[in-house]
């Protein structure tokens, strides 16, 4: 069966792997086996993704920082964030006195799902998607306004003076944000003349010089500044430093989830990483030609899962330099204060975002 | 004009000195860091370093002139002497009150006590950390300069 073509999730990669196990459209608990194997593939494939950008996250910043990072829990420290997921499910789960008690519990998952259903439209190979969705932009922005709506929950359910400025700080810079992250993303869009990432990745197909950011000199003058406005919004998106105003552990302890202990904190900080992975591969495909190479060479000659393993590596590579530069960053940059983020989302990043939006229109005109 | 001016001035200077940042921050990832592992790898401990005493017990002829010296009363030493020759049956510091200031080691006649360079000195008692230098069956004590880590050592620590 080929996987991702048009079709959600929970029937193509869960419904192959239920076949496999023999369990098919006849079983009686068939949508029921559907979603347990879609929610195993995403614990079982997605989160040890996360967690290994945990990972990648401290041992960078420990050397950057002249430390050498976590080391003493498996071979070169490699386990410690495994460990602290078997702390952070062991830990107790308090509710404090105060807390609006449903919002609270809520709150987590909200944001857990949000970051983690953005890898459902990323295409990471030729075929290998999990949905090929015809408004796929468009549904991963507006993922990123839901993770928002948890995080607002959290702050106001906390009954915390710090909780409640992070998320309110979160709410100010949503809608700075927001408007050049759309705006900006629409560009490319707007040269392919479709949403679905899918659509965006085959149009850059070939070499380099197919790629929307490079395609030739007057692209990339285009091209090259909404791709930084994008990159700055996404980073505020993923409220890392310098836009790490909502959790701000200087000034607000944790910010939103200040008081969330044991798992539903773990809920809270691995999507960040999720978002901070996905993010960069939504770049990576908007800009950089996604799962193609730049050398215009086909993959390796052989079955499926030969094209599969070198669209991955491309996708991996893209990606994982976005992801290495967003981590680079927050070990350089002082966060911002709340007017300068609304300072640079108002008066830099949405002016240059809509020059570029009509600049771009001009060479789709012009050819 | 001039606010079109300032305005691209401060996104030029923003996206410079970002990359000003970048270029210092980014070279310390191939850098070697600097953390030593602790329990592993011991650090280099200067020769001057006052830590736990090395004493001499048989250079000692219990004078008491460290234990009056001591400001915060950490040494008790018990002797008893025959003639010339002393015998030392308790030199005790207490090392949840001595504050390694190495005035015991000015005043003796005998320079039988030294600072020495151990510090890392923890107990689960209160008990642990009262050394007896004088406890024979457990032996704490140094004779003779061959337990200096360094040569020049026994000369800079008097």
């Amino acid at each position: 069966m080929i996987l991702g073509l048009a079709t959600p999730l929970s029937t193509t990669i869960a419904e192959m792997l239920a076949s496999l196990v023999g369990l098919g459209a006849s079983w009686p608990f068939h949508a029921l086996a559907m979603l347990l194997v879609a929610t195993g593939v995403v614990l079982l494939v997605v989160t040890p993704i996360g967690l290994g950008g945990v990972y990648l996250e401290r041992k960078l910043a420990g050397r950057m920082q002249n430390r050498r990072g976590p080391n003493r829990v498996g071979p070169h420290g490699l386990l410690q964030a495994v460990a602290d997921g078997v702390k952070l499910l062991a830990k107790e789960d308090i509710i404090q006195r105060g807390a609006d008690e449903p919002l609270f519990r809520a709150a987590p998952y909200i944001v857990f799902l949000a970051a983690f259903t953005g890898f459902v439209v990323l295409p990471f190979a030729p075929g290998l998607v999990g949905a090929d969705l015809d408004v796929g932009i468009f549904f991963f922005l507006s993922l990123i306004g839901l993770e928002t709506i948890g995080i607002v929950m959290a702050g106001w359910s906390s009954n915390n003076k710090w909780s409640l400025l992070g998320s309110m700080r979160e709410v100010a810079q949503v809608i700075s944000y927001e408007l050049p992250l759309g705006i900006s993303a629409m560009c490319p869009v707007l040269v392919v003349g479709s949403l679905s990432l899918n659509d965006i990745t085959d149009y850059q197909a070939g070499h380099l010089f197919n790629w929307i950011l490079v395609r030739n000199v007057y692209w990339a003058i285009v091209m090259v500044p909404t791709f930084l406005v994008f990159y700055v919004s996404a980073l505020a998106a993923c409220k890392r430093a310098p836009f790490d105003l909502p959790e701000a552990e200087s000034e607000l302890t944790a910010g939103f989830h200040t008081e969330y202990s044991g798992m539903r904190f773990g809920l809270f900080f691995l999507p960040e990483y999720a978002l901070m992975l996905s993010i960069s591969g939504v770049m990576a495909v908007l800009f950089l030609g996604g799962y193609h190479d730049p050398f215009g060479l086909s993959a390796p000659a052989g079955a499926m899962a030969g094209s599969w393993a070198w669209g991955l590596l491309w996708f991996t590579i893209k990606a994982g330099f976005l992801f290495l530069t967003m981590i680079f960053l927050r070990w350089t940059l002082p966060r911002l204060r709340i007017d300068q983020v609304m300072y640079l989302c108002y008066k830099v990043l949405l002016p240059v975002s809509l020059l570029c939006l009509v600049a771009t229109a001009a060479l789709r005109l012009l050819g | 004009m001039s606010a079109i001016k300032g305005w691209l001035h401060g996104v030029w200077m923003g996206l410079k000195t970002t990359f000003i940042g970048l270029r210092i921050t980014v070279p310390y990832i191939f850098r070697r860091p600097y953390t030593l592992q602790y329990p592993e790898e011991v650090p280099e401990i200067p020769p001057t370093e006052r830590g736990l005493h090395n004493f001499e017990i048989d250079k000692c002829i219990s004078c008491d002139q460290c234990a009056k010296i001591c400001p915060v009363d950490c040494i008790v030493i018990e002797g008893e002497s025959k003639g010339k020759t002393a015998r030392i049956l308790k030199f005790e510091i207490d090392y949840t009150k001595c504050l390694f200031c190495a005035l015991c080691c000015e005043p003796c006649p005998t320079e039988c006590i030294h600072m020495g360079p151990t510090f890392d000195l923890v107990g689960y008692t209160r008990e642990e950390v009262i050394i007896d230098y004088a406890d024979r069956e457990n032996p704490r004590t140094f004779s003779g300069e061959e337990k200096m880590p360094y040569p020049l050592e026994s000369l800079a620590r008097k």
